[in-house]
């Protein structure tokens, strides 16, 4: 026996509401085509553009709201959220050592041995092995690895970013210093320039000319590293749990 | 010579004392000049003095006299760049290191990447500093017009290992070597430069075509 439900389904009556422009797939009814030969917008292009900024002023009334906000909303929406974030004062400072600290510590490392590297023989003999092998990498893949290995807390997670950040550092320095020209350094040499001279001229002059981007790459690894560790408070590990569905 | 990279054997000595005044005795020109891209002429020009025991007023002495002694040239602020144009870069390379009073001055092909006139010009002014004989200069060139233009004595060495292969001395005065029926001369001395010089150069040709 058919529920109540659908028996007054089955009973109501299919209507449909005749449309002016509605037409079979793939044809194109006459009144737009004469409208495309004579060079004028097609017929509905009003629609599609309110549809599209639908709440705006020009909209017409009871066409289709979509998500496009106005710029003063979005405004607002911006100020809002900027004032959540400063009422929440311990969660911003919180993260703003943490991604700071780490910032610091991988940007002292990472610009130590990068120079190192660039300007020693022996640290170069060392050091680029390392960077051969984790120069092809993507910067941001190695911080999976690093999180397997550091496990969940504060430490950890400054640490994490220390060492998303050193990575970078250290080779866009190096590269930066290894990108400037020797003929510079045979010159300075051969006017008996002292060596932390040639260093303070050749390399953060040189690089700041030359190589300009250099430094920001490590600042877009750090930004990247904050990013991810900034947006929870809870430990990685637990988040990386919670992915898995367990 | 200019310590820039260690000597396999040997050693090279500098006969007699370096003048009393000279900064560094022993002063480069690079071929491509190898200039600081970032600074201006002024800076390029006294950057060899900055460490040196010279307080700021002497530096800027010896920096202004050192591009008024040279062909003057139109200062600019801007720094000089990367695309500085060759007779630029010499007009702040060779002021530079004249400006530590050298006593030899080495240079690598300092004109082989200007224009014939600029060329001309400062041949002249290479002349006229070697005139006086404070000053020596070793000058590496494969231009045979510009070695017997300058030179006192051409050394001509021969290709992978460099070996000395003779050594010409150039039978008049510089001073001579301006007038016109010494140009004979110095053509036949430019011709047995190149009979010299002519298979290696082949030899080279081959090489890199089949490299």
């Amino acid at each position: 026996m058919p529920s109540a439900r659908s028996s007054m389904l089955d009973r109501a009556p299919h209507r449909t509401i005749a449309q002016p422009d509605e037409q079979p797939a793939g044809r194109i009814s006459r009144r737009r085509l004469c409208a495309k030969r004579r060079g004028a917008p097609p017929a509905g292009w009003r629609s599609r553009w309110s549809s599209r900024f639908g709440n705006w002023p020009a909209a017409p009334a009871g066409s289709i709201r979509c998500s496009c906000r106005r710029p003063s909303a979005i405004a607002v929406a911006i100020y809002k959220l900027a004032m959540s974030v400063a009422r929440s004062g311990s969660t911003f400072r919180l993260r703003s050592f943490r991604i700071g600290s780490g910032w610091v510590l991988g940007t002292v490392a990472g610009v130590i041995i990068g120079f190192a590297i660039g300007l020693s023989t022996l640290a170069r003999g060392v050091g680029i092995t390392f960077i051969s092998a984790l120069f092809p990498i993507p910067k941001i893949a190695l911080l999976p690895l690093l999180i397997l290995w550091l496990g969940i807390g504060e430490e950890p997670k400054i640490a994490t970013i220390a060492l998303g950040v050193f990575f970078s550092t250290a080779i866009s320095v190096y590269s930066g210093v290894d990108a400037v020209p020797r003929n510079l350094i045979r010159m300075a040499q051969s006017f008996n320039v002292p060596f932390h001279a040639i260093v303070r001229q050749r390399d953060l002059a040189g690089r700041a000319a030359i190589d300009p981007g250099g430094l920001s790459h490590h600042g877009v690894g750090g930004a990247a590293a904050g990013g991810e560790r900034g947006n929870d408070r809870r430990p990685v590990r637990h988040r990386r749990v919670r992915a898995a569905g367990r | 010579m200019a310590a820039c990279c260690s000597q396999s054997e040997g050693r090279a000595e500098l006969r007699g004392a370096a003048p009393a005044n000279s900064l560094n005795p022993l002063t480069f020109v690079f071929q491509d000049f190898a200039l600081l891209p970032w600074c201006t002429v002024e800076a390029n020009v006294e950057f060899p003095l900055v460490h040196t025991a010279l307080d700021a007023a002497t530096r800027r002495a010896v920096v202004d006299d050192a591009l008024q002694s040279h062909r003057p040239v139109r200062i600019s602020a801007a720094p000089i760049q990367n695309n500085c144009p060759a007779a630029c870069a010499n007009a702040s390379a060779l002021p530079r290191a004249l400006a530590v009073r050298p006593a030899i001055l080495l240079m690598d092909e300092p004109l082989s990447a200007l224009d014939l006139q600029t060329r001309e010009l400062l041949m002249e002014d290479f002349i006229r500093l070697l005139a006086d004989g404070a000053m020596g200069a070793v000058y590496v060139t494969h231009n045979l017009e510009e070695a017997v233009r300058l030179a006192d004595r051409i050394v001509v060495l021969s290709r992978r290992p460099g070996r000395v292969r003779e050594i010409v001395e150039i039978p008049m005065t510089r001073d001579e070597r301006g007038a016109i029926d010494a140009r004979g001369k110095l053509l036949a001395l430019q011709n047995d430069l190149w009979s010299l010089i002519r298979e290696e150069a082949i030899d080279a040709e081959r090489e890199v075509q089949h490299a």
